[in-house]
């Protein structure tokens, strides 16, 4: 009446089936775990920019001999709309003296649904 | 050799796994797809956040060797001269640096970048070569804004804001380089 030993070569092909269908879901679905999640690239591109604007406005003023830490670009760059809606950078700079070399590190912040963002960027200038 | 009751084994295993693998593959289906239009859009993204970060690096190394600057009043071109040099011979070659001793270029020859049809050229002998932005099957862009100015003494500042074709999304980014050899600076 059972006669499964008939069928051994499809019960073995449903093995590869199963095999076939779990790979391709599992492909599938490692597939979508680091596209849904958002890195915010823009917006860090946007402040690493911000960064480099900040450090080439204190460098500039090095030049003419004073190191000045305060926000010296241009306003309208700390507001950028990249993610959307409009979103407030905060910048600001520190300065270690080492060797007699300024070394300058220019912080840059934002926040997002009330979780805080940094991008830190350090160079070396020359005062004079 | 012929079979004869052979059937109620194949015919239970359609009846159960059917359905089953139907539902599976309308899943999976389903959930491909939308995947595959999310990773569209995030593939036009990077490429659009890349091409941004590209053009502004090339700007910010040009503008820092720069002697002389010169831009258009309508930022569709720039053109950077790179600083004199010396040329330093060694053994294996030649090097060239200024007498603060950064190496910057091998010869006295502007580098222009040029906005044409929104997208950015390099220019080489008055003739555009191939358009360093755009172009690209992933995620065409286009430059939406370009802005060339004089943030002050020695400092240019940079506006590009880009618009991806696929996904629509655009950025805008700003930055400052100080040119410390620039000896001109000025607007055609």
């Amino acid at each position: 009446m059972n006669r499964l030993n008939n069928e051994r070569g499809f019960m073995l092909l449903n093995v590869v089936f199963l095999t076939l269908i779990t790979s391709v879901a599992a492909m599938i679905l490692m597939n979508a775990a680091p596209r849904f999640r958002n890195p915010q690239t823009a917006l860090r591109l946007t402040a690493i920019h911000l960064a480099n604007e900040q450090l080439a406005m204190i460098e500039s003023e090095a030049a003419e001999g004073t190191l000045a830490l305060n926000y010296l670009g241009a306003a309208e760059d700390l507001i950028t709309e990249n993610s959307g809606e409009p979103i407030t950078f905060k910048v600001t700079a520190t300065d270690k003296v080492a060797n007699g070399l300024h070394n300058v590190t220019v912080k840059v912040t934002w926040t997002i649904d009330g979780e805080n963002f940094t991008v830190e960027i350090e160079r070396t200038i020359r005062v004079g | 050799m012929v079979r004869i009751r052979s059937g109620g084994f194949i015919s239970a295993e359609f009846a159960i796994a059917l359905p089953l693998l139907v539902l599976v593959v309308y899943g999976l289906a389903t959930v491909g797809a939308k995947i595959f239009e999310v990773g569209k859009l995030q593939l036009a993204d990077y490429v659009l956040e890349e091409e941004v970060h590209d053009i502004l690096s090339h700007l910010i190394y040009d503008a820092r060797a720069a002697k002389k600057v010169e831009y258009r009043s309508d930022s569709s071109m720039i053109a950077f001269t790179y600083r004199t040099i010396n040329e330093i011979k060694t053994r294996r070659g030649n090097a060239y640096g200024t007498e603060i001793g950064d190496v910057i270029a091998d010869k006295e020859e502007p580098r222009v970048y040029l906005l044409n049809n929104s997208k950015i050229y390099y220019e080489r002998q008055n003739v555009p070569v191939n358009p360093i932005t755009g172009d690209n099957y992933f995620g065409d862009t286009r430059v939406t804004q370009l802005k060339f100015s004089k943030l002050a003494e020695k400092v240019l500042r940079v506006t590009l804001e880009m618009r991806s074709e696929i996904s629509g999304h655009k950025i805008k980014i700003s930055t400052a380089v100080y040119m410390p050899g620039c000896e001109s600076f000025n607007q055609l």
